[in-house]
């Protein structure tokens, strides 16, 4: 395709403009990562730093040090794969289901899900609920109170809109129901909003924090972040742990280190999920 | 329409939830009575300060067990977070049988107590020996709720020596400057600070006295207020009635003070938004002069600043003894454990015996030494700590539930050197003898449980804007003229001199 | 007469020509409906079961806002009070200073923030070169992973007086030091400014995603009838995130009372108390660290109304235009 002189001011003005923005989300990025590798020293002398003087795994070695990391990694690593692949098969059956217009009650069920989103009733009737079901200090407390939510199924459905009502038309005369439908021609045709909420899910999944405080017991199943922010709060406020002898780096160092470890694992799922997102991925709708 | 269908549903949702919700309450068992010399099964839930929570077969829990006879499951709660979490608790009703609470003043404590969810143990305490005689008379009396009884067991911890003023001597030493004892001193060392570089490097960068503030107090600022108001916290007797600390004409003068510092540079001139965690950073990269803290805190510093600033000695992380004659001293104790009612009253008297037995001085030192050959060892007949080892066996960690106040613990640390200890338990001695207590402590006042946080809020809003110049002190002066006359205060300020003359009679 | 049930009411009833209206015949075209269409409903089994269990048996708990809630007693032996907590909050002196505090925090982002993911998605989606978008895309989805604790002192760190890094530049360049952390008339732009930052890169996720569902040869169609960049932008990618937009734009109005508390809370300082005290602030102050449980779930209440209202506006207008709308 030829290129007129007008794609090409655009395309450059577009290279240009998300150059600056990949900069700009960079560089903060950037001063995170530099600040967990700086040696604490280094780092109180003088804040700014572009490149450091010092290296020093300090900050790393403090969180590495407690036993419990390993296992903590380990009790979010379930709970992202396990509960994502929960998620996704409870979500999309949901929004599928409600993105067939002639669904009898679909609004009904839609206007119920809404409620849903706008009302939440604080902490303690969930807690009760979970207790009432005899999950507490169960990892499953961490995932089915949080399959899915009226926002994911909302925008789900959103997608599974545009699949044409009457998709289903051709497949049900060759005999199969729509269960069959769902799972042979409608997943796959959704693989990008699959991904991009599977994405969500995940993400959700491994930032785990609160839920984890409140329904756990037993601290040998922290998740990561309960245990990050643990080891924080130590370091940030000695005056309360005046009894704790051990030094550790000073808290800023060690928040970046923390946010490190705490975000590259799910950082690295996203490239794979990138081809997805590719134009035209779904290529050839089944039509007729 | 549809509405009688969303009502449909939510009412079939109550209606389902009461079901589920009725199900769960109260079906709780008290545990039955166990043969009294089988080891004391019971649940403990506390807070959690240090970054490793300690496993349930750690070795240091398993020799307290056996020194108590008593077979412990403690849930580790992280310290942020302990208040949610309490509420959780308490609201399920699966209380565990000994629980920390952080906070024994907060509505929601005093709530369950009025509702009788736990036991009066002031009847009991005096069969006690160490819970009588370990734990100091004024913790058991602040923490006595607004009927006069103790619903709990305080948790001791030291009185004297509480955040004050700590200088750089080294730079003092420099400029040949002493010490201050009042306000006007102060200033003048802080000029001198800020104008005489007293690192010696050359430029004038310090900042000299670093500080910050919190959204409903003033933190680090409060010990100038207390310096010029003699009160320590938010109530003062004054003529046999309390008074709001904030509506004092001598807090003006704090306030005119403290804008001069800030007018001059002589606090950080982020010190509206900036983070404790900041200021401490602050000090310990060397560039302050002075902040506020106790002395036992030396060690998270000095090492810091000797790798920047190698001649500082420990004796240099010097606390001042008082400023205009005040110096502030704590409750002497940091929330208590509490029994709830639900526990069969011969299980809780065996929980007090456990606590009990727990303070006497072999069985706390398993935790304050750890185990012999792995976490301390004997040289010379004095024990030689390895701490690292004691904190990664967790050691430290059940000072959360029974702990047994040094006096000297917020100044001294047995892993200090010798000159610093002495130094620092000699100027505790003399702040001992004109500290200030909050005698607010414990007071009730249904007002003030109401209004107070709302009032302290915007009494500190008002502050931090005299401060930075955004409002005039005409306008402070106003402020306080139509808070003062505020019904709402005038109750609060009955309500408490009532509640302090009544304790002050029950002695 | 008997009265029309109210689910029939609600579903778009297909007319049957011939035979009459009459509630038998009603029932007879439902329940074939039903039985034609019970694998979906057996499929949609799984996730109406979680809504009822997990959200709508909790909901109970919204009626505390009408008692003095107190954990211990529980809900069955805490006193009822009525409007009380509400008509504290009412008439709080403060209620119109929160209220225009969270308006226009809230308007703000939906202003300025709410179409930048769009627009930005568009461009990555402009570009040739799968590489360079690749890792744009990551870059920019990034800062969502940072939590508001550290992007508070990476703010810091930047907008200080005393030591950031804008105020030490002008400071070298001869320029008087500006006060950004406490100036009133900054506070709600910074909030903006943050959250565009941490969130415009994860916003592009869902639009990429449908952008990335559209079929390539509608966009082929179009260039046949000479369609430039631009107009292929509006005409073909556009249009294919319109649900995703409209659904996402309902569902922000819903939440428009909701903050961000910790983000708020973070940047809070006594200068700007009167830009920055929001409700989920407010209620932080006065109700939970007071136990008030009845009055913070009592002001989440007010809050969720003010939502459902907008929503429902919401929803016939995007209807009135032909949208699919949320219901």
């Amino acid at each position: 395709m030829k290129e007129s002189f007008g794609d090409r001011v655009f395309n450059a003005f577009n290279i240009l403009i998300l150059a600056l923005v990949a900069i700009c989300t960079f560089f903060p990025l950037y001063y995170v990562l530099v600040v967990s590798f700086t040696d604490p020293t280094e780092y109180l002398k003088s804040k700014f730093i572009i490149f450091p003087r010092h290296w020093s795994l300090a900050s790393y070695d403090y969180l590495f040090s407690t036993r419990a990391f390993l296992n903590s990694v380990g009790v979010s690593a379930f709970l992202a794969v396990v509960g994502t692949a929960c998620s996704l098969v409870v979500s999309s059956s949901l929004a599928y289901v409600l993105s067939r217009k002639r669904l009898r009650g679909r609004r009904i069920i839609l206007m119920l899900i809404l409620i849903t989103i706008l009302f939440n009733p604080g902490i303690i009737p969930n807690y009760l609920l979970v207790r009432n079901l005899n999950l507490i200090n169960s990892l499953w407390s961490l995932i089915l109170p949080a399959l899915t939510s009226g926002w994911y199924i909302m925008l789900m459905k959103g997608f599974f809109d545009s699949i044409p009502q009457e998709l289903e038309e051709s497949a049900s005369i060759d005999g199969c129901n729509d269960i069959a439908i769902w799972i042979k021609i409608i997943l796959p045709l959704s693989l990008p909003s699959l991904a991009a909420f599977g994405l969500f899910f995940a993400v959700g999944y491994w930032n785990q924090f609160f839920n984890a405080l409140l329904y756990l017991t037993d601290s040998s199943k922290w998740p990561i972040q309960v245990l990050l922010q643990n080891m924080l709060i130590g370091a940030n406020n000695t005056e309360l742990s005046s009894d704790v002898f051990v030094q550790p780096p000073p808290a800023e160092t060690l928040k970046m280190a923390a946010v490190v470890v705490a975000t590259v694992p799910i950082l690295l799922v996203y490239p794979f999920l990138q081809k997805h997102f590719a134009k035209g991925a779904m290529v050839g709708s089944v039509k007729g | 329409m549809w509405k009688r269908n969303l009502l449909a549903s939510l009412a079939a949702a109550t209606v389902m939830g009461s079901v589920l919700t009725a199900c769960g309450d109260g079906g709780k068992q008290a545990s039955g009575a166990a043969d009294a010399n089988a080891p004391l099964e019971l649940s403990i839930m506390t807070i959690l300060l240090s970054p490793n929570p300690p496993a349930n077969d750690n070795i240091i829990k398993q020799a307290i067990e056996k020194a108590t006879n008593s077979k412990m499951n403690i849930q580790w709660v992280s310290a942020n977070s302990y208040t949610d979490k309490l509420n959780v608790t308490l609201a399920s009703g699966d209380i565990p049988d000994l629980v920390y609470i952080d906070d024994p003043f907060s509505a929601n404590f005093r709530n369950m107590v009025n509702q009788g969810a736990f036991w009066d143990l002031t009847p009991y305490i005096k069969d006690y020996p160490n819970l009588s005689s370990k734990i100091s008379e004024t913790a058991w009396t602040l923490s006595k709720m607004q009927d006069g009884k103790n619903y709990g067991i305080p948790r001791p911890r030291p009185a004297e020596a509480d955040r004050f003023f700590i200088i750089r001597k080294d730079w003092l030493d420099n400029l040949g400057l002493k010490p201050p004892t009042t306000t006007d001193e102060l200033y003048n060392v802080l000029k001198a600070f800020k104008e005489k570089d007293p690192d010696k490097n050359g430029k004038n960068d310090t900042i000299p006295f670093t500080a910050t503030v919190n959204p409903t107090d003033m933190y680090d600022l409060q010990a100038i207020e207390g310096a010029f108001t003699g009160a320590n916290g938010n109530w003062k007797l004054v003529d046999g009635k309390m008074q709001f600390t904030s509506f004092l004409p001598e807090e003006k003068q704090a306030l005119q003070y403290i804008k001069k510092l800030y007018d001059e540079k002589l606090i950080p001139e982020d010190f509206a938004s900036m983070k404790i965690s900041q200021a401490k950073d602050q000090f310990k990269a060397g560039q302050a002069g002075m902040r506020i803290d106790k002395a036992g805190t030396m060690n998270d510093f000095v090492p810091a600043i000797q790798k920047i600033q190698p001649s500082m000695k420990p004796t240099d992380f010097y606390p001042l003894t008082s400023i205009n004659g005040y110096n502030p001293k704590g409750p002497g104790f940091a929330g208590i454990l509490a029994i709830p009612k639900k526990v069969p009253e011969d299980k809780m008297k065996r929980i007090l015996k456990l606590v009990d037995t727990w303070m006497n001085d072999d069985v706390f030192n398993i935790q304050q030494f750890g185990i012999e050959g792995r976490d301390y060892t004997v040289k010379d007949g004095q024990k030689v700590l390895d701490t690292q080892k004691l904190a990664e066996d967790g050691g430290p960690d059940f000072n959360q539930i029974v702990y047994v106040a040094d006096p000297y613990a917020s100044s001294t640390k047995n892993y200090f050197p010798k000159e610093a200890n002495d130094l620092y338990k000699q100027i505790q001695d003399e702040r001992a003898k004109s500290s200030v207590a909050d005698i607010s402590i414990g007071l009730y006042s249904p007002t003030a449980m109401q209004y107070l946080p709302e009032l302290l809020k915007d009494v500190q809003d008002m502050k931090i804007k005299v401060i930075l110049g955004r409002e005039s002190m005409d306008a402070w002066d106003q402020f306080v003229e139509k808070m003062k006359n505020d019904p709402n205060v005038v109750k609060m300020a009955q309500e408490m001199t009532d509640a302090y003359q009544k304790r002050n009679a029950v002695k | 007469m008997n009265k029309p049930k109210p689910m029939e009411m609600a579903s778009r009833i297909p007319q049957s020509s011939s035979v009459p209206k009459r509630s038998r015949s009603y029932f007879d075209t439902l329940w074939k409906d039903i039985r034609r269409d019970k694998y979906l409903y057996l499929l949609a089994l799984p996730g109406l079961l979680f809504f009822l269990i997990f959200k709508y048996v909790p909901l109970y708990g919204i009626l505390i806002s009408f008692q003095n809630y107190s954990p211990f007693a529980g809900m069955m032996h805490s006193p009822w009070v009525g409007f009380e907590h509400f008509q504290r909050f009412f008439s709080n002196p403060d209620f119109a200073m929160l209220f225009r505090n969270t308006m226009a925090i809230s308007l703000l982002r939906l202003v300025l923030f709410f179409p930048l993911p769009i627009i930005l998605s568009l461009l990555l989606n402009e570009l040739n070169s799968v590489i360079y978008k690749r890792v744009v895309q990551t870059v920019v989805y990034m800062p969502h992973f940072l939590s508001w604790v550290i992007i508070a002192s990476l703010t810091f760190l930047l907008l200080a007086k005393g030591d950031g890094l804008v105020n030490k530049i002008f400071e070298s360049l001869g320029w008087a030091k500006v006060d950004y952390l406490t100036n009133p008339n900054l506070f709600w732009l910074m909030l903006t400014i943050q959250s565009i930052w941490k969130e415009t890169g994860w916003g592009t996720i869902m639009f990429l995603a449908a952008i990335a569902s559209v079929d390539p040869q509608l966009y082929e169609a179009a260039r046949m009838d000479g369609a430039n960049r631009l107009r292929l932008m509006w005409h073909v990618t556009l249009p294919a995130m319109r649900t995703v937009i409209v659904i996402l734009l309902i569902l922000r109005l819903g939440e428009i009372m909701d903050v961000g508390f910790e983000q708020v809370f973070l940047m809070y300082n006594g200068a700007v108390s009167q830009v920055a005290e929001v409700f989920d602030t407010y209620v932080y102050r006065v109700g939970v660290q007071q136990g008030q449980f009845s009055y913070s779930t009592a002001v989440g209440l007010f809050k969720s109304v003010v939502g459902l209202i907008l929503v429902v506006f919401a929803n016939w207008l995007a209807k009135k235009f032909g949208e699919e709308g949320v219901y």
